[in-house]
């Protein structure tokens, strides 16, 4: 009975939160300076007043600012988030073709970050300050703060241009049709057309924008998993457990780890909540038609119903992640499970 | 259970520990000498910095290096020195032959593992046994050690137990395996009174029924009288007094064994203060010269602030390292040289 409360509460909260979002970006849009007519019509249609005032009565944008709001937060309660203004497409049908793109590629970069980051961190927290936590805290403190833009330019340009092991930009070659879209994601949609070859080309072609975008989650993964995991190591009771005859090895398995990665295990989510939200730069050098693109030309043309949209297909992600991250807290923690 | 004529289970011979700080070099313990015989109860009592845990943690190979240093001496187990060990023939040691529990049992169990599972790794890593043969086991253990309603609670995690059932989880854990020697390191401060009693009942039980030989660390006479045969007094690392306990309650030979002693509230006191030692335990990093507690001692004479004391025998079982009993001893042993620097 309490977890069907704890559940209702949650999606209470989740409904409220997303009106409030939607309705920050409403004004934020409205308040941003320059006029979305100007930022979608031509040159030549602007001179023409009849087809100003069509376009803007089309997209509603001849009523007040309010009018506006009422008619949009209406539609939102109908799960209609509008039409875009720059594309004449509905949102849904805009972010239901974008958000698998980055959706693939950011499941892709945060298994990457979560595997090699604990790696990393483990192994540096166990052979503290020697040769190897040296080199892995650089490497970590290489992912965090090198430029990603300029990172992506460095990885095609030597894997792509000058070892030519690893493809270009894109999600497939242009040997390659997409495949049907079952769930969005090309690889898995590959595999379902049981097209091996293709599905093997469109892993491919995860692997240097994955990479590029896993460097900074994994970074922040590598040092989180360290410091938590030195900090367990100290505790009373690891050394209860050394006091026992327990070996190196199960000591970190069994009795550190999973202390260690509760502090992890929501940077991780966080990283994943970002990367979903699309990244502008690497999906501009990588040509990745996902969430970041979309949103960046959505502002570029003031459009406000995929500005808003994109924020709450972004807000959206981050609930779940967090509720899934507390789900899994209770999985590892006996004591958040019983609160 | 008396000492008289065994061979000692362990034997603890000029024992130096450093520790690397900050600060500089701190001599722990300083040629540390005592032998255990099996099935005794030792106390061993200081105040805190005394070099009492470190001592017993040095038995275990416990001290986290860096920063300590075990610099001299040997620890001889069953004749063995433990200190030639290699890590992986003291895993078969720790937690088998020679157990060890912890002041504070509240942050001492792993607050993500069941109770039960957390007594059966001890089974599992030195007897063999699978995980279900080891939780019957550990359940067995836990009504053993006065748990009840043990088949539920073996399965419950340790926040969801009291103070005094995460010590009895502690000692359970620790003689699982049925261990020679068992360091309990103040078990009992952490706890109630109350509580404390009966966990110190359940120690004098087990050694009675186990013939385990206890090594009692704590700053509090009460529980040296409560349950230890013999008493070893440590100050900055050394041995000041070691004597049966009758004899050191009825008649402490050192100095700061009398203000320890004397430090003990009684219900029949009619005094206004409590007793205590004036000043500190020094620091650590200073090096002192004479008897290092010279500048708390109310009998500090003259040759106390020059030269360290030796340790004096004076009578069967007895020692103490104090200027008073100079030439009063029967014979000198060990004559403490301090390391040179």
């Amino acid at each position: 009975m309490d977890r069907l409360k704890f559940i209702v509460k949650r999606l209470a909260f989740m409904v409220v939160m997303l009106l409030g979002v939607a309705t920050i970006v409403f004004f934020l849009t409205k308040l941003v300076p320059g006029d979305p007519v100007t930022a979608n019509l031509s040159q030549r249609a602007l001179n023409d007043p009849e087809i100003v005032e069509a376009y803007k009565i089309k997209y509603g944008l001849d009523k007040p600012v309010f009018m506006q709001y009422l008619l949009y937060i209406r539609n939102l309660l109908r799960l209609d988030l509008g039409t875009s203004i720059r594309t004449n497409k509905t949102i849904m049908w805009e972010l239901g073709r974008c958000f698998p793109a980055t959706a693939e590629l950011a499941i892709f970069s945060i298994i990457l970050a979560a595997v090699f980051g604990i790696f990393f961190g483990i192994i540096s927290a166990m052979k503290r300050n020697s040769i190897i936590d040296q080199l892995v805290r650089a490497i970590s403190v290489c992912g965090v703060s090198i430029p990603g833009f300029w990172f992506a330019l460095l990885v095609l340009f030597f894997f792509y241009y000058k070892l030519q092991i690893m493809p270009g930009p894109g999600r497939l070659s242009t040997a390659f049709s997409s495949p049907e879209a079952v769930t969005g994601f090309f690889t898995i949609d590959a595999l379902i057309e049981g097209d091996i070859p293709k599905f093997l080309d469109a892993l491919k072609h995860l692997i240097l924008p994955g990479f590029v975008l896993a460097a900074f989650t994994m970074g922040l993964i590598t040092r989180t998993a360290r410091s938590n995991l030195l900090d367990v190591l100290s505790t009373d009771y690891i050394r209860t457990a050394k006091a026992k005859g327990t070996p190196g090895r199960r000591m970190i398995m069994h009795h550190a780890l999973g202390n260690a990665l509760i502090p992890v295990l929501t940077v991780i989510g966080l990283g994943f909540g970002n990367l979903l939200g699309g990244m502008v730069l690497i999906e501009t050098i990588f040509n990745w038609p996902g969430v970041g693109q979309f949103a960046y030309n959505s502002v570029k043309a003031l459009d406000y119903p995929g500005v808003i949209g994109v924020s709450l297909l972004i807000a959206l992600n981050y609930m779940i992640i967090n509720t899934v991250v507390d789900i899994l807290y209770g999985l590892i923690d006996p004591r958040v499970r019983t609160k | 259970m008396g000492t008289e004529k065994k061979e000692p289970l362990l034997q603890v011979k000029d024992l130096s520990i450093d520790f690397h700080t900050a600060e500089g070099v701190v001599h722990a313990v300083n040629h540390l000498s005592f032998d255990l015989y099996p099935g005794e109860t030792l106390g061993i009592v200081g105040e805190s910095g005394s070099g009492k845990s470190v001592s017993s943690l040095a038995v275990m190979r416990l001290i986290p290096d860096p920063p300590g240093k075990i610099v001299s001496g040997e620890i001889l187990f069953h004749g063995k020195n433990l200190l030639d060990y290699s890590e992986k023939e003291m895993l078969k040691i720790r937690g088998n032959l020679i157990s060890m529990i912890f002041q504070e049992p509240m942050t001492s169990l792993n607050p993500i593992l069941t109770c039960g599972s957390q007594i059966a790794e001890s089974l599992m890593l030195h007897k063999g046994m699978k995980k279900k043969e080891a939780m019957k086991a550990a359940e067995q253990l836990m009504r053993d050690v006065g748990i009840a309603n043990a088949e539920k609670r073996v399965n419950e995690y340790p926040h969801q137990m009291s103070g005094g059932m995460k010590q009895r989880v502690m000692i359970a854990m620790a003689l699982a395996c049925e261990p020679e020697i068992l360091f309990c390191d103040e078990p009992t401060t952490a706890l109630d009174v109350t509580i404390q009693a009966q966990i110190l009942d359940l120690i004098k039980k087990l050694n009675r029924e186990r013939n385990t030989a206890i090594v009692m660390i704590t700053h509090d006479f009460g529980v040296v009288s409560e349950i230890c045969e013999r008493v070893l007094v440590m100050y900055t690392g050394r041995i000041f007094e070691e004597a049966p306990s009758q004899k050191i309650f009825k008649m402490p030979k050192h100095p700061y064994t009398e203000g320890l002693i004397d430090s003990i509230p009684q219900i029949s006191d009619v005094r206004e203060a409590l007793s205590t030692i004036e000043g500190t335990v020094p620091n650590p990093t200073e090096k002192l010269e004479g008897c290092s507690f010279w500048p708390r001692c109310s009998r500090a004479m003259d040759i106390c602030k020059r030269e360290d004391p030796s340790v004096k025998i004076i009578e069967e079982g007895r020692r103490v390292r104090c200027w008073l009993y100079e030439g009063s001893a029967e014979d000198t042993i060990n004559p403490d040289e301090e390391s040179v620097e």
